[in-house]
């Protein structure tokens, strides 16, 4: 009897995830670094290397086995979960439907061009699969690992759950930890990458004021436009998009509420614990895992490095010059990127409010990472 | 497993295609589509709300 309690089926494996668990717990509370997520998915990795909780259980080929694998029968409430929560895509879209209750459209509507910044996170996004690949992951495996260079939390684990699940725990902490460390990373790569007088230049704060219609017209355009292109996003955009018009059409108020507050907390828990859970100690301690960890960290400078050069080649152009730190504002790491940007621009010239400007491609790169992500499930699932 | 780098070209190869195409057709979409619900008088509500707050 003693021998089927937890403490006789401890490896050194679980004990170490346990600390990881708790040191995620201590990041969350401590130093409030991204708080809301990592308070549950450290409780995740607590939980799920306790042995014997049954928390992951399924049925595989007849046999209950401890962990979920695609196409296991969920027994586990933490399986169950993931299974229909995940991997039936709902999370992650409802997900983007609060985040877009949360998101202003008003700067990117007013200078358009300005969009044009979040197409470097994509250069650093696709070099970046190339860069897996080379590393000897499958195509699978590589392109959620160039999704995490767009810092965005829900499109990396939908992307992660339908083209490699067992890399979904850790492709989403990588995800949610370089979100948290964009006021580490940026500063140093921007100022590599430009000089003095660059990040100096001057940009006007005021912008056009956006009207209501315009800004209700905007989900659908998008929606159409994207999902014409790039059809495997739609799920994603269409929620994020509809989640912006629930709020700007000013007679869906309860709504829009309840999207970007409850729900989004609600789903917010539920995306947590699991990706929490399926952190293991035989899933975590592989080469390739760790391998995740270091590219995620190189694709993210990679993407930052690709909004400087966007802005730069764009200056070649334009009579009213940019500011090129505003290519930072390409990675869709909301609202930290924008908060950088204007860190860095004050720093450099004290006049420049940046912000206003950097809040355009910031919101656009949401919208293109779903759709490089739709891009890659297309080409890859089919 | 040996890689296919020629349909790894090809998804990098479209996927900045079709990123850029849709940027650019975003760009162009919300501009035209200001002009237009400025023509048909759809887009004075900042001007008007501006008015009615004054």
């Amino acid at each position: 009897m003693i021998f089927q309690t937890g403490l006789f089926n401890l490896t050194w494996g679980m004990v170490v995830m346990l600390l990881v668990g708790c040191a995620l717990i201590y990041l969350g509370i401590k130093h409030e670094i991204e708080p809301l997520l990592l308070v549950p998915i450290g409780f995740g990795v607590f939980l799920a290397n306790l042995p014997l909780t049954g928390l992951m259980r399924s049925v595989v080929d007849g046999k209950i086995v401890e962990y979920y694998t695609l196409g296991a029968e969920p027994i586990g409430i933490m399986a169950k979960i993931f299974n229909y929560g995940l991997m039936w895509e709902m999370i992650p879209c409802f997900i983007y439907l609060g985040l877009g209750t949360q998101l202003d459209f008003g700067p990117f509507i007013a200078n358009p061009k300005m969009v044009l910044l979040a197409f470097g996170e994509e250069i650093g996004v696709f070099t970046m699969f190339f860069v897996a690949l080379f590393c000897g992951f499958t195509m699978k495996e590589a392109a959620p690992i160039g999704i995490i260079c767009g810092a965005d939390g829900p499109t990396t684990i939908y992307i992660t759950t339908k083209l490699a699940p067992h890399m979904v725990g850790i492709t989403a902490v990588a995800a949610y930890s370089y979100m948290a460390l964009v006021p580490i990373i940026q500063p140093p790569i921007v100022k590599l990458m430009t000089t003095k007088k660059e990040r100096a230049i001057y940009m006007k704060p005021q912008m056009r004021e956006v009207s209501k219609a315009e800004k209700i017209a905007f989900p659908l355009l998008g929606t159409a436009i994207i999902t014409l292109l790039s059809p495997d996003s739609g799920p994603l955009v269409g929620m994020l998009l509809l989640g912006n018009l629930l709020k700007e059409c000013g007679v869906t108020e309860q709504l829009a509420e309840s999207a970007g507050t409850a729900l989004l907390n609600i789903l917010t828990i539920f995306i947590g614990l699991c990706v929490g859970c399926f952190m293991n100690a035989e899933s975590v301690f592989q080469p390739k895992t760790l391998g995740v960890l270091g590219l995620g960290a190189l694709g993210f400078a990679a993407a930052t490095a690709g909004g400087v050069l966007m802005a730069k080649t764009m200056n070649l152009f334009l009579k009213e010059k940019i500011n090129p730190i505003l290519g930072a504002a390409g990675v869709s790491a909301m609202p930290m990127s924008a908060r950088v940007v204007q860190k860095m621009g004050q720093e450099e010239n004290k006049q420049n409010f940046l912000i206003m400007h950097a809040l355009g491609p910031l919101v656009s790169s949401e919208v293109v990472t779903a759709t490089a992500a739709g891009v890659f499930i297309g080409m890859l699932l089919r | 497993m040996a890689v296919d780098w020629v349909l790894a070209a090809e998804i990098a190869g479209l996927g900045l295609f079709v990123v850029f195409v849709a940027l650019a057709l975003l760009a162009v979409g919300v501009s035209l589509s200001a002009r237009v619900l400025r023509r048909i008088g759809a887009g004075k509500d900042v001007a008007e709300e501006k008015k009615e707050v004054s």
